[in-house]
């Protein structure tokens, strides 16, 4: 009897904790896959203080997007509303997750996609180091998602907090004056090589367009200069699958010339990233581009949109 | 494979539970080697030959002991200087195989060093050895063995599987604790079922455990090396603040893996010796080591602080200086002697790298010290009348072991001798403590970190003066009411998966931050 | 006896030897003490003591170590 007892509540016992953890795992998951759960939630809710259908163009990617596309100065050249998207190290699973809940608030015209992240880990990888982990987090996300409980303590960190508006204030571009150099010689020799995207990448790629198809947006693949990680058979590799699904492609490493960068003075680590000096000549190029090519609204007389030219004033940018 | 994964204690574990539970008694001693031998294959591969060849090995070199004192011709005097022999032998071999993966390239280089003081050009090509899991340990556990048969403290064990299954349990193997042929050997082999109590509270201790390694000490792993790595462009308050974060790391992953591992043994029935008991709490450094690794230094102590100390040579020269310069001088120079080889061998045990040498060294000169002043201090105490049992009296030693032990700590995990000194000479001479304040959420932590780390330690910290009371934690929680007790239960299982340091979603964490 | 509790009493003073049975166990007795006692004994009585005999059931009580001095006598 004692030892019925003993296992029927150890049973109930660990029922008990399945069911927790069931619940747990309902209330934590973001839909779809994710890798960096932290980045995402704190791009989207930032983002979706945008008032509704009020950006134009949203551009998406990893770190060279925030570092080099300055939405406020294409609202000052061009009329143009654009907020970046983009977060650090981001791989596709992320920029799916972010689109799909930015066009829950936003209808824009076209999706600018960075193409840097291409060539990255596009899902999340199993966890060699703990299978076991990794197979119960399949049927339990709560274990891979367990760290958003963080986001609630981001508050008590005004530092962060001050840092997060200020670059929401900018529209996702994080403004950066740091100089070094890149001092390499020419990255872009015309060649017939073909770099493969990163494993999974090509799925989330072809989500993304069907996304975007689906909601009448046009997907726009963009390279920014950064002789640091881009090479021709990168360049290649983009082309092809630009050229298959009849998407526009544009890559800005073919164009340092005419944008006129100094690679003396415009990047801030040794031709990776632009610094803001950088991002001032690509933005001026490239809204002009956007404005020679696409068909968007001028919104600088517009009423609605007066907060633009207020966010102008305070964002601490002389373009 | 690694105590603290899943892989173990939600699977590996289990699974060889489920097994040895099913399998009859008697063969049960034989899952349980298959198991080790499982594990130690996993980890190390074919290098588990080495396991094989020590078991046979200490196995033999018991039994030549046994069959040198049955069969003496001689006896006395002349019957220990056969056993000596070997036991020489033994031990030599031990240590042989032990040196030879572990510390011949350290020589290598050492030698190379001191040839080029002399201007001599010898350049050392590392050789790189497969070294098995757990040498460090189970060297030390065959040793005890070979020692205590040779002293007649322990019969020669004839039953192989006993020997195997005592140098290879499969908890013990990656970090000890270092078990006596004594106190493990039987229980290994009784193959006793698995009680559901004993399944219970071992279970109870592996959330424990995992809740000092996982939701403390890998939270503060990124700070920790950022500061060792970087202290060069940090400020003393910085590296003071990642110093005591080591500590803190140190001990809540040393002693919560050890949790998970003494749990483990206890659901098998097998009682394995404690290593920490609140080292936070000692009052001098002698007796920091007797509450942290304690199998280590209950080793050295048994194994090469008596052995020196009353060793005919040393007893000699003792006999001489006591002589020409009385007994207040003589009583401490065995002790002097046997404790230099003592923190040798501490230090060296650790890694052949000069920073635990280093670290040894700097425990031995502690501990000289407070053995030569601990009469002048006694006598101080009682002219000033300071009572050293009073609040006032321990609040002060605990600051100065406070000190003591993070200054240890620092040499110990210090990358080289010279970073380690270089990083003290920055906390002395460059300390700002409106640096750290000012950095304290940009050191590869946030805020929730912090909190989570603050809160852990208060926990950790309550949980151990109720150890220090001799509270039977898990026996009171089992009498609580049932709610009571399975909230409790189930907020600590919790408060492990969701705080925990762990998962894609921590790797992340740290590459945010190593972008800035 | 007498000389042996004299010798424990010069080594740490204040503790009640000849009841008490805890003298490792309750570390009462360090290994540094124990070093000293061992040196003492083997002058004052003329016995060689072995690592062997160093474990807590020898050294625990005043008794204990008159009987490890006795046999220890016996077998010199």
């Amino acid at each position: 009897m004692d030892r019925v007892k003993k296992i029927a509540g150890g049973t109930i016992f660990l029922s008990g904790l399945v069911l927790i953890l069931i619940l747990l795992s309902a209330l934590m998951t973001p839909r779809g896959e994710v890798y960096n759960i932290i980045d995402v939630e704190k791009k989207t809710s930032y983002f979706s203080k945008e008032a509704k259908d009020t950006i134009d163009v949203i551009i998406i990617g990893d770190s060279e997007t925030y570092s080099a596309f300055n939405p406020l100065q294409m609202w000052k050249e061009q009329g143009i509303t654009s907020y970046v998207c983009g977060t650090h190290a981001q791989r596709l699973c992320d920029t799916l997750s972010i689109l799909e809940t930015s066009l829950e608030t936003q209808s824009p015209e076209l999706v600018v996609l960075e193409t840097n992240c291409l060539f990255r880990y596009a899902g999340v990888k199993p966890e060699l180091s703990d299978r076991t982990l990794y197979e119960v987090s399949q049927y339990l996300p709560v274990f891979k998602y367990h760290n958003r409980w963080k986001q609630a303590f981001s508050v008590m960190n005004p530092t962060e907090q001050k840092k997060l508006e200020k670059e929401h204030l900018r529209k996702g571009f994080k403004l950066r004056t740091d100089v070094v150099p890149y001092t390499g010689g020419e990255w872009m020799n015309e060649s017939d090589k073909r770099k493969a995207f990163g494993e999974k990448a090509e799925e989330y790629l072809t989500k993304i367009y069907e996304l975007c198809k689906k909601q009448d947006i046009e997907l726009v693949l963009v390279t920014t200069p950064a002789p640091d990680n881009w090479t021709y058979a990168k360049h290649n590799s983009v082309s092809d699958w630009a050229d298959e699904n009849d998407v526009k492609y544009l890559d800005m490493n073919l164009n340092v010339n005419e944008i006129q960068i100094d690679w003396a003075k415009d990047t801030r680590d040794g031709g990776d990233h632009l610094n803001f000096t950088g991002a001032k000549k690509l933005t001026a190029y490239f809204g002009s581009y956007l404005k020679d090519n696409f068909d968007l609204t001028d919104h600088r007389q517009d009423e609605i949109y007066s907060s633009w030219n207020e966010d102008l004033k305070n964002c601490g940018m002389k373009f | 494979m690694s105590y603290h994964l899943m892989d173990y204690f939600a699977f590996f574990l289990p699974v060889v539970l489920i097994i040895y539970q099913l399998v009859p008694q008697r063969f049960r001693p034989v899952a349980l080697l298959m198991a080790n031998y499982a594990f130690f294959y996993m980890i190390s591969g074919p290098l588990v030959v080495y396991m094989l060849f020590s078991t046979i090995f200490t196995h033999y070199i018991g039994l030549w002991l046994e069959n040198v004192s049955l069969t003496a011709e001689v006896e006395g005097k002349a019957l220990i200087m056969k056993k000596r022999k070997v036991l020489v032998f033994g031990i030599a071999i031990s240590l042989g195989i032990l040196g030879v993966l572990k510390y011949f390239n350290f020589f290598g280089q050492t030698v190379a060093d001191v040839l080029a003081l002399f201007q001599v050009n010898f350049v050392y090509e590392p050789i790189r050895f497969m070294v098995p899991i757990g040498i460090s340990f189970y060297t030390l556990q065959m040793i005890s063995y070979i020692t205590d048969v040779y002293r007649g403290t322990q019969k020669a064990e004839h039953n192989l599987l006993k020997i195997a299954l005592y140098l290879s349990f499969f908890p013990t193997i990656m970090e000890g604790p270092i078990c006596r042929y004594a106190q493990v050997g039987e229980e290994l082999y009784a193959g006793r079922s698995i009680t559901f109590e004993n399944l219970k509270f071992g279970y109870q201790r592996i959330v424990w455990g995992l809740f000092k390694k996982i939701v403390i000490a890998d939270r503060l792993y990124a700070t920790v090396s950022h500061v060792f790595d970087n202290y060069r462009d940090l400020d003393g308050s910085v590296i003071a603040f990642g110093v005591v974060c080591y500590t803190v790391q140190l001990y809540m992953e040393f002693s919560g893996c050890m949790d998970i591992i003494i749990a483990s043994g206890e659901i098998f029935g097998v009682k394995l010796p404690e290593n920490f008991r609140q080292p936070f709490a000692a009052k001098d450094a002698s007796e920091f080591w007797r509450r942290w690794h304690i199998t280590l230094g209950t080793f050295f102590k048994d194994y090469i602080f008596y052995s020196i100390s009353l060793a005919k040579p040393v007893k000699n020269l003792a006999k001489k200086v006591k002589e020409k310069l009385g007994r207040n001088v003589s009583k401490f120079v065995g002790p002097t002697i046997a404790l230099f080889g003592v923190w040798s061998c501490n230090g060296l045990w650790h890694g052949a790298n000069w920073t635990f040498i280093f670290y040894g060294m700097y425990y031995f000169v502690l501990i000289f010290i407070e053995n030569i002043t601990e009469e002048p201090v006694q006598k101080l105490a009682q002219k000033w009348n300071i009572n050293r049992e009073s609040s006032g009296y321990r609040m002060f030693q605990a600051i100065k072991m406070f000190f003591i032990i993070n200054i240890g700590e620092l040499f110990f995990r210090a990358n080289t001798l010279q970073d380690g000194f270089a990083m003290l000479g920055k906390i002395v001479t460059d300390f700002h403590i409106s640096e750290l304040l000012g950095k304290l959420s940009s050191l590869k932590m946030d805020v929730a970190d912090l909190v989570v780390v603050a809160i852990g330690i208060v926990v950790v910290a309550i949980v151990g003066s109720l150890h220090e009371r001799e509270t039977k934690i898990r026996e009171e929680i089992a009498k609580w009411v049932l709610p009571v007790r399975w909230g409790m239960w189930y907020a600590a299982i919790l408060a492990v998966i969701m705080l925990g340091a762990y998962g894609t979603g921590y790797s992340i964490v740290e590459m945010i931050y190593a972008g800035y | 006896m007498n000389e042996l509790l004299e010798i424990l009493e010069e080594i740490q003073p204040g503790v009640d030897y000849e009841n008490c049975t805890t003298l490792i166990d309750d570390h009462i007795l360090d290994s540094f003490s124990i070093l000293s006692l061992v040196s003492e004994i083997e002058d004052a009585f003329d016995i060689e003591v072995l690592p062997a005999e160093l474990i807590p059931e020898n050294f625990n009580s005043a008794e204990s170590l008159w009987n490890m001095i006795l046999r220890l006598r016996g077998e010199a």
